[in-house]
């Protein structure tokens, strides 16, 4: 199993190592301008837009990320190898849940400090667009149901995509196309949070609010994370033992 | 007595298509069995329901030893897919080791046999090697299990001669005092050499099965003019 999971942390982490790395250099990068630009209007705007393009790029990484992992489970990991192993299913799983939870927690530690600093940018932005900050929300929205969007169309793939390979056999590939929408609904939920709490308007409390929705971030995040892997593991065996037959 | 018995195996994929209906089938031990048919004769469902990749709908495989159907069925067959996906990272040795890792049954010993015969080593990456030499790594794999049945799907498709005859080499020293091989292919001509029997599988059905010996002591022909002359009818 150590193999296993050794194999599986390398296959997810160079990944994930590229949307950690991103969010990191850049946030900490403008953070620093923020900085050392003391009050400066234009670092503060280039410090925004620059951060938010980094939220961007963080989350297609992400869903990439996510994709794969979802893809490599259904579509049989190293051609057949592990689907042929004569071991219970859960030992096979239980390799693969653990690189998924580890990965994914180092990805959202990282995405929290990202954002953290990104909501002290934000906070730093106010000053300068007081009129924006009432449409902020719309335009969370907005990105949100574009993301929706992308979500919708990746889980259509993968759906078809398994019918095809003819892991799934009848209506099968409905749960599998109702757990990828769930699993991105949760990560969804848990993206919206963040220009919301980045955005909210009691300018006295900011200091309070902030550091609360960053908590309840955190908190969403080890529950997504403990959720995904929980969803994925009951769904795989499910999948193995009715149509893989361990 | 067979190692492995089919009866009546049956499997419909979405759309209605009927891949196998009906299909029976003995394996004996100590053969080299050839299993072919043209493409989408149903071939590569037939080994997928034999490894425990895919449920029948119907009929039953019995597996050797009276193995249940599942962890216990998977100990006695080896797979050699039709497409192997390692990944592109891995190093010769990196497989060997996810192999012994995964399989309680491989035989260290023996996939370095294998490895050398195939004309292998340990640091070759498996993202630098060509088509021919990735389905070298594939048959050593295989082989490198204590297994009953060695099923090979289509294992000497798009590779050069020289490659061929490696393959077909170690094919054939293999040990096959207590298990037998299963090969399936659309090319007859290139491995009937190494048959001592064959079925003929067309859309989901055996059309015909012949002991190549006795073939060749009776009319003088070869399983490919046999391929030939049923499947051109």
């Amino acid at each position: 199993m150590m193999t296993q999971i050794k194999y599986s942390l390398r296959n997810n982490f160079s990944r994930r190592l590229t949307g950690i790395l991103i969010t990191l250099v850049v946030n900490l990068g403008f953070f620093l301008a923020w900085q050392m630009g003391a009050r400066h209007p234009a670092v503060q705007i280039v410090g925004v837009v620059l951060s938010g393009l980094s939220l961007v790029a963080l989350i297609v990484v992400s869903v990439i990320s996510d994709v794969a992992t979802v893809r490599d489970i259904f579509r049989a990991p190293n051609g057949y190898s592990l689907m042929l192993a004569p071991v219970p299913g859960w030992k096979l799983l239980a390799g693969r849940v653990i690189s998924i939870v580890l990965c994914d927690t180092v990805s959202y530690v990282a995405a929290i400090t990202g954002v953290v600093i990104q909501g002290l940018l934000l906070a730093g932005a106010r000053n300068i667009f007081p009129r924006m900050v009432p449409y902020a929300g719309f335009a969370a929205v907005v990105f949100a149901a574009g993301y929706l969007l992308l979500i919708l169309a990746i889980f259509f793939s993968e759906a078809l995509r398994a019918s095809v390979f003819h892991t799934m056999r009848g209506k099968g590939w409905l749960s599998v196309a109702a757990t990828c929408l769930l699993l991105y609904a949760m990560s969804f939920a848990n993206l919206l949070l963040i220009p919301f709490a980045a955005t909210q308007r009691f300018g006295l409390f900011v200091s309070i609010w902030l550091p609360v929705g960053f908590s309840a971030g955190t908190a969403v995040s080890v529950a997504i994370t403990l959720a995904q892997a929980a969803v994925l593991f009951i769904l795989t065996a499910k999948c193995i033992e009715r149509k893989i037959n361990l | 007595m067979s190692l492995m018995t089919v009866q009546g195996l049956k499997k419909r994929y979405l759309g209605g298509v009927n891949a196998l209906d009906g299909v029976d089938m003995n394996i004996d031990p100590g053969r080299i069995i050839g299993l072919l048919g043209p493409n989408g004769s149903g071939k590569t469902t037939l080994f997928k329901c034999l490894a425990g990749l895919l449920q029948p709908d119907g009929g039953e495989i019995i597996y050797p030893g009276g193995a249940k159907r599942g962890v216990e069925s998977k100990k006695t067959v080896s797979l050699l897919p039709d497409v192997l996906r390692l990944p592109s990272w891995m190093r010769v040795r990196d497989a060997m080791e996810y192999w012994r890792d995964i399989f309680p049954d491989y035989l260290h010993g023996r996939c370095r046999d294998m490895m050398s015969m195939l004309d292998l080593e340990p640091d070759m990456k498996i993202r630098s090697l060509s088509k021919g030499m990735q389905e070298r790594v594939a048959l050593m794999l295989t082989f490198s299990r204590e297994t009953s049945v060695y099923l090979l799907d289509e294992p000497l498709g798009g590779i050069d001669p020289v490659g061929k005859s490696k393959l077909l080499e170690s094919i054939l020293a293999v040990d096959l005092s207590n298990s037998a091989i299963l090969i399936s292919t659309h090319l007859v001509k290139d491995v009937e050499t190494v048959f001592d029997s064959f079925y003929l599988l067309n859309r989901g059905k055996i059309v015909y099965y012949g002991d190549c010996e006795n073939i060749r002591e009776e009319s003088g022909k070869t399983a490919e003019q046999v391929y030939l002359e049923v499947f051109s009818r």
